[in-house]
């Protein structure tokens, strides 16, 4: 499990994953970084052997590699298996990575050098002493997990999408049998393609072609999409924000606290009722209580987050 | 007398193009699937939402996100791209022809043609409205706080708002506020405090689902307009909607004049004190009787 006291508060039904289907946005601030709710998910999801399908746009693999050790999560070994994949967005997504597009060796040109899989049978030789010795051959060394997919640079969001929607639908159906696997596409940010220059129309337009190409697998998506108040001027980010909201099924706001900073406290984090919410209730597909909208205080620790109640930090008590 | 909302909910006042307004804080899809549910049972469902830029080309027609019985026997399904809203006003036009002459469009949302092309979305709206009869009507929620096409331009401030013109062309506008909010502000408003906000763009208050308020504007054919504030209420998130007096959702407001004589009449803050500050009689008639020095020569 993630972080145990969050998850009391999250949606019960399919705990400790979220409901298949589904859509959960994350916002966050300068001053309080919701990153951290990412790894919550990303281990639960590999702790419960459920596939994951991660895009660094903010990040490389290895941050996430780090944290999830502190987390007791070891995505190397989940890649082996191919319960993970990290697609890099982050390296060569801008044409600022196209000039020295010719330096960098594209994961589908790497010629991999491990040893194959197949067994030598082992072999006898005779030694000078007359000692029969049953020489086996060095251990096959084990594959290493392919490189991480890296997207490349296109003026176009649409071949971003067709190269997500390939690698959804490559994980998808090898997840499908007996043993029917979840998947969670998680988007890790959402504003950085609006930074690098792609309109807020075509952004929003991505989010919710991904939304419904996840939900036809039954799996569900998360996004990370920032939400300070500062940039509640620009028209795009604007936009976006509340683009992105208006298509969540739940929404999770973290931000820092109204007072300001604190020791023992490191913002809150809000569960909020958006409009799909709404209509889901509508509809019927939401049990009672499933998802309450409250606010509540969070404190980062070094392999851990706790989320309390507000006022009810072990700083104050 | 009924409530002007209720009165458009079941259709006693007639109203070609009720606009609904709502943002993020308080949706008004609940609300327009009500408006909606009191119209003919066969549908049509022009879908604008799998495939709005035309990104997939293979795309098997889905239902909106509205939660229409897809039991139901007359339903078709078209699915359209916003990349040429004018291609998509003539689909929308053919299928309304298509039908009986008294139908129902029904806008889930209208900012989504808003972000393509304001102009177009307009020409669409006003091409609908040539088909009007007496009997039919459009219905359209419009998301007022995302922003439309013209707002990215850097000339968007000379543009008129798309939201204006929309609720100039409405015949009815509905704009759905947050019950939950406007119980606090008046809360803060008998405190006499005003308790400051930090920016949020959602409140844990938002998207109650019991009940929220409306403020109706509904223009009558006789040019006279009719506005009032209503609101609705729900027994459960499931249960029907019931227009209600809007104090019994959010509470009295607080009696402004009362609060002033309640003020006035508080207890005299003179008494209980070890020295005495009040004049007798005799004081009084000594006091009004000294002549001031120098006032002669004012």
């Amino acid at each position: 499990m993630g972080y145990p006291s969050l998850e009391s508060h999250l949606p019960s039904t399919h705990a400790p994953l979220l409901p298949p289907g589904t859509f959960l946005s994350i916002s966050d601030t300068q001053a309080s970084d919701g990153n951290f709710l990412l790894h919550h998910f990303i281990s639960n999801y590999i702790k419960a052997d459920q596939n994951v399908v991660l895009v660094g746009l903010a990040g490389i693999l290895v941050h996430y590699t780090i944290v999830g050790r502190k987390l007791g999560v070891n995505l190397a070994t989940a890649r082996t298996k191919g319960i993970f994949q990290f697609v890099d967005g982050l390296t060569q997504l801008t044409d600022y990575a196209a000039p020295n597009k010719e330096y960098i060796a594209k994961p589908a040109e790497l010629k991999l050098t491990s040893t194959t899989s197949t067994a030598t049978p082992p072999t006898l030789t005779v030694g000078s002493t007359g000692v029969t010795r049953i020489a086996r051959p060095a251990a096959a060394a084990a594959a290493p997990p392919a490189p991480p997919k890296v997207l490349s640079y296109s003026p176009k969001l649409v071949d971003l999408y067709r190269a997500l929607e390939e690698i959804i639908q490559d994980t998808a159906s090898k997840a499908s049998g007996p043993s029917k696997k979840q998947l969670v596409l998680i988007l890790d940010d959402l504003s950085v393609l609006l930074n690098c220059g792609w309109p807020c129309r075509d952004v929003l337009a991505l989010v919710r072609y991904l939304k419904l190409l996840v939900a036809k697998f039954n799996g569900t998506l998360i996004t990370l999409v920032h939400a300070d108040g500062l940039m509640a001027e620009e028209v795009s980010q604007d936009g976006l924000v509340k683009g992105v909201f208006y298509e969540a099924d739940y929404i999770i706001d973290v931000r820092g606290l109204d007072s300001g900073g604190s020791r023992d406290v490191h913002g809150q984090l809000s569960l909020l009722h958006g409009p799909g919410y709404l209509l889901r209730q509508r509809a019927g597909q939401v049990k009672e209580n499933e998802w309450p909208a409250l606010t509540l205080h969070y404190k980062i620790l070094d392999n851990n987050v706790e989320v309390f109640a507000k006022g009810y930090s072990s700083g104050v008590l | 007398m009924a409530p002007i909302l209720e009165k458009i909910m079941s259709g006693k006042e007639a109203s070609p193009f009720i606009l609904v307004k709502d943002t993020l804080e308080q949706s008004g899809q609940v609300l327009g699937l009500e408006l909606l549910s009191n119209s003919p049972s066969e549908k049509a469902i022009v879908d604008c939402y799998s495939n709005p830029l035309g990104w997939v080309k293979d795309t098997t027609s889905t239902s909106t996100s509205s939660n229409l019985n897809p039991a139901s026997d007359n339903i078709t399904t078209t699915t359209l791209s916003l990349r040429n809203i004018r291609k998509a006003t003539k689909v929308v036009t053919d299928v309304i022809t298509s039908q009986r002459s008294n139908f129902t469009i029904y806008f889930d949302s209208l900012s989504q043609f808003l972000i393509a092309s304001v102009p177009d979305t307009f020409n669409l709206l006003r091409s609908i409205t040539a088909l009007l009869t007496d009997t039919s009507r459009i219905i359209a929620i419009h998301h007022e706080d995302i922003p439309d096409a013209d707002s990215f331009l850097p000339d968007a401030s000379s543009k008129p708002q798309a939201s204006n013109s929309l609720a100039h062309i409405a015949t009815t506008l509905i704009t759905l506020k947050s019950s939950e909010a406007l119980r606090q502000d008046q809360e803060d408003f008998r405190r006499g405090t005003v308790a400051v906000r930090e920016f949020s763009y959602l409140t844990v208050n938002g998207n109650a689902w019991d009940s929220a308020v409306c403020e109706v504007e509904h223009k009558r054919k006789s040019g006279k307009v009719a506005k009032e504030t209503n609101a609705y209420h729900q027994g459960s998130p499931t249960g029907d909607l019931t227009v209600v007096n809007v104090w019994d959702v959010v509470g009295d407001l607080p009696d402004i004049e009362k609060m002033d004589l309640e003020e006035s009449q508080t207890s005299d803050p003179a008494a209980n004190l070890s020295f005495n500050l009040n004049l007798t009689e005799e004081q009084r008639r000594a006091k009004n009787d000294t002549v001031l020095p120098y006032l002669k020569t004012q």
